[in-house]
C-alpha cells in the first residue's frame, strides 16, 4: 500500500507481532502437550484395568485411571453454569433493561470487582462457609461437588453478567422499538425479541464461563476435590477433577510414568474445553 | 383532500430529549383518510414528532413529551395522552412503520403472527386469514406464500419493508405513521411502496416523514415542514 506512513506501519507490525506470539503460545502449549501426552492416550488411561462396560455402567469402580476425574469434570461444569447462568443471565437483563444509571454504575462496579477476585479466595470463603454450616446448621455439610459448584459458579457469574448486559445493550436501537411499536409490554419486548437477539453475544460469556469452570483448581481443592473418590454418587460427596488431577500429579509425582499420566490428563482436559467450546459455537450459529 | 373529519389532534406538543427541546408547543389538525408528509432538515423532531402519537417515546431513554393529542378511533376523539390511557392498546392502533426494516428473528409467519399474539388473538384460522389479507395488503404474499417458514431476514430489502408493513397492519391499524419507510430501498421497491400507501389511505390515515419532495409530491396530500421545533404547511 503507498502513503503509510512509519507509525502506519510500525502499529501494523506491532499487532501482527502480538497475534504471532499469542498464537504461536498456544500452537507451543498444545503442542507440547500433544507431544507428552499423545502417547499415554488409551484406554488405559481413562479406564486402568477396569473392563469398560462395566465401568461406564457403575458396576466396578476405576482404580488408577481418569474416568472419575472426567466425571467429576463434567459434572462440576454441567453444575457451576446451571446455577450461574440464570442469575447471570437475569442479573444483566436487570443491569442493561431497568437499573436507573445510578444503580448501573454501582453494581456494574461490583460485579466487576467480583470478576478480579482471586480464585483462592473464593475458594477459602467456600470452605469458611462450608465449617460454618457444618458447625452450625448441618451437620452431614461437608466439602463437596455441591459446594465446588457454587464457589465456582460465584467465580464466573460476572462473566455472564457482563456479556448480557453488553449483548442488550448494543442491540441498535430501533430493534428495542420494534415490539412495543406493536403493542409489546417490556417483558413481551424482553423475551421474545430482545433476548433471542442478543443471544449469540451472551453465548460467548457461557463460553468463557465453560473455561473458567474446567479450569479452576485452586476453588475446587478447597471445597470438595479429593485425589481418590471414584465417580461421584451425589452433589454432597467429595469427587474427582482432573484440573486437581493435573497439579497434584505436577507436584508430587514419584516416576516419569505417572507424570505422562499428567500429560495425559492435560491432553483430555483440553479435548473437553474443545469438545464444550465447539458445542458453544454451535449454539451460537443455530441461535444466529 | 379527501375527508375533512378530524383524525388526530395535536395541541401544545412539546418534546424534549433531556433538558434539549426540539418540538415547541405543535398545533396541528390531521384529516382522516389523507397522507401527511412531515419533511425538514435532519434532526429537527419530525421521527420525535411520530413517536408522540403512539407514545412510543416512553420507551426511548430521556425522551419526554408534554402537551395533549386527541385520535378519533370512530367513537370521537379521545385523548391519547392521558395517562391512564392504554398505551399497549393504543399502539395496535397505531401502527409504526420504521426508516430501516426490522424483522423479528424468527421467520416471515411467527413475525406476521407476533402481533396478534401480543393482542390476545390465536384462533388458527382468523390467523392465518389475517396474516394472508394483510400480506396481500403490502403486495408480498405472492412473493412469500411458499415460503413463510423460512427466516424473515432473508428476504431483500424491499420485501422486509413491505413485510414490516404488513406485520403493522395485520391488527388492521386505524393510523399508520411511517419513518421514511423508503429511505433505504430501491426504485422498484420504493414505486411498490408508494402504491401500497395509496391503497391503504382508503383504510389509513398515514403520517409519514420523508426528505423526498418528489415522492411528498406523488402520494401526500399535504406536506407540513418541521423546522426549529416549529411546524409549518409547504406549498407543495
Amino acid at each position: 500500500m503507498k502513503n503509510r506512513s512509519a507509525g502506519d506501519i510500525l502499529l501494523n507490525t506491532y499487532a501482527w507481532c502480538c497475534a504471532l506470539i499469542l498464537t504461536s503460545a498456544v500452537l507451543i502449549i498444545a503442542g507440547y502437550l500433544v507431544f507428552h501426552g499423545f502417547s499415554t492416550l488409551n484406554l488405559d488411561l481413562i479406564f486402568a484395568h477396569t473392563p469398560v462396560l462395566e465401568a461406564l455402567l457403575l458396576k466396578k469402580q476405576v482404580f488408577g485411571g481418569l474416568l472419575p476425574a472426567i466425571a467429576g469434570t463434567l459434572a462440576l461444569i454441567f453444575l457451576s453454569i446451571s446455577f450461574a447462568l440464570p442469575v447471570g443471565i437475569a442479573a444483566g437483563v436487570f443491569l442493561a433493561e431497568f437499573a436507573l444509571p445510578g444503580t448501573r454504575k454501582i453494581l456494574g462496579l461490583m460485579f466487576d470487582i467480583m470478576a478480579s477476585i482471586p480464585s483462592i479466595v473464593v475458594g477459602l470463603s467456600g470452605f469458611a462457609v462450608t465449617i460454618f454450616l457444618h458447625q452450625h446448621f448441618f451437620k452431614q455439610l461437608y466439602p463437596c461437588l455441591l459446594i465446588s459448584a457454587l464457589c465456582l459458579a460465584f467465580l464466573v457469574v460476572p462473566y455472564i453478567i457482563r456479556s448480557t448486559q453488553i449483548a442488550l445493550e448494543s442491540l441498535p436501537s430501533q430493534a428495542r422499538l420494534t415490539a412495543p411499536g406493536l403493542g409489546a409490554t417490556r417483558a413481551q419486548n424482553l423475551w421474545y425479541v430482545l433476548i433471542p437477539m442478543a443471544a449469540k453475544d451472551i453465548v460467548g460469556g457461557v463460553i468463557l464461563a465453560i473455561g473458567r469452570s474446567a479450569e479452576d483448581t485452586a476453588v475446587i481443592m478447597l471445597t470438595g476435590a479429593v485425589a481418590t473418590a471414584g465417580i461421584p454418587g451425589s452433589v454432597f460427596s467429595g469427587y474427582e477433577a482432573l484440573p486437581f488431577f493435573i497439579y497434584y500429579t505436577a507436584a508430587e509425582y514419584a516416576d516419569a510414568a505417572e507424570l505422562m499420566k499428567g500429560y495425559g490428563a492435560a491432553l483430555i482436559l483440553l479435548f473437553i474445553c474443545g469438545g464444550l467450546y465447539a458445542f458453544a459455537y454451535w449454539i451460537k450459529k443455530k441461535v444466529r | 383532500m379527501t375527508n375533512t373529519k378530524t383524525k388526530i389532534k395535536v395541541d401544545g406538543l412539546n418534546f424534549f430529549y433531556g433538558a434539549h427541546q426540539i418540538l415547541d408547543a405543535i398545533d396541528l389538525d390531521i384529516p382522516a383518510g389523507t397522507i401527511t408528509a412531515v419533511s425538514g432538515p435532519s434532526g429537527q423532531g419530525k421521527s420525535s414528532l411520530l413517536t408522540a402519537f403512539n407514545r412510543l417515546w416512553e420507551n426511548i431513554d430521556g425522551a419526554k413529551a408534554t402537551g395533549r393529542i386527541w385520535i378519533d378511533f370512530g367513537k370521537g376523539l379521545e385523548e391519547i395522552t392521558k395517562k391512564d390511557y392504554g398505551v399497549h392498546h393504543l399502539r395496535r392502533k397505531v401502527g409504526m412503520v420504521f426508516q430501516m426494516p426490522n424483522p423479528l428473528p424468527m421467520s416471515i409467519l411467527k413475525n406476521m403472527q407476533f402481533p396478534l399474539k401480543l393482542a390476545g388473538i390465536s384462533e388458527k384460522n382468523m390467523v392465518l386469514e389475517k396474516i394472508e389479507s394483510a400480506l396481500k395488503q403490502a403486495h408480498l404474499w405472492e412473493e412469500v406464500k411458499d415460503r413463510l417458514s423460512n427466516d424473515a431476514r432473508r428476504l431483500s430489502g424491499g420485501q422486509l419493508q413491505r413485510l414490516c408493513i404488513a406485520r403493522t397492519l395485520v391488527l388492521q391499524p386505524e393510523v399508520l405513521l411511517m419513518d421514511e419507510p423508503t429511505a433505504s430501498l430501491d426504485p422498484v421497491s420504493v414505486e411498490k411502496i408508494e402504491t401500497l400507501l395509496l391503497d391503504l389511505k382508503t383504510r389509513c390515515t398515514i403520517v409519514m416523514v420523508s426528505h423526498y419532495m418528489d415522492q411528498i409530491r406523488r402520494i401526500a396530500d399535504r406536506n407540513l415542514v418541521l423546522s426549529d421545533g416549529k411546524l409549518s404547511a409547504s406549498s407543495q
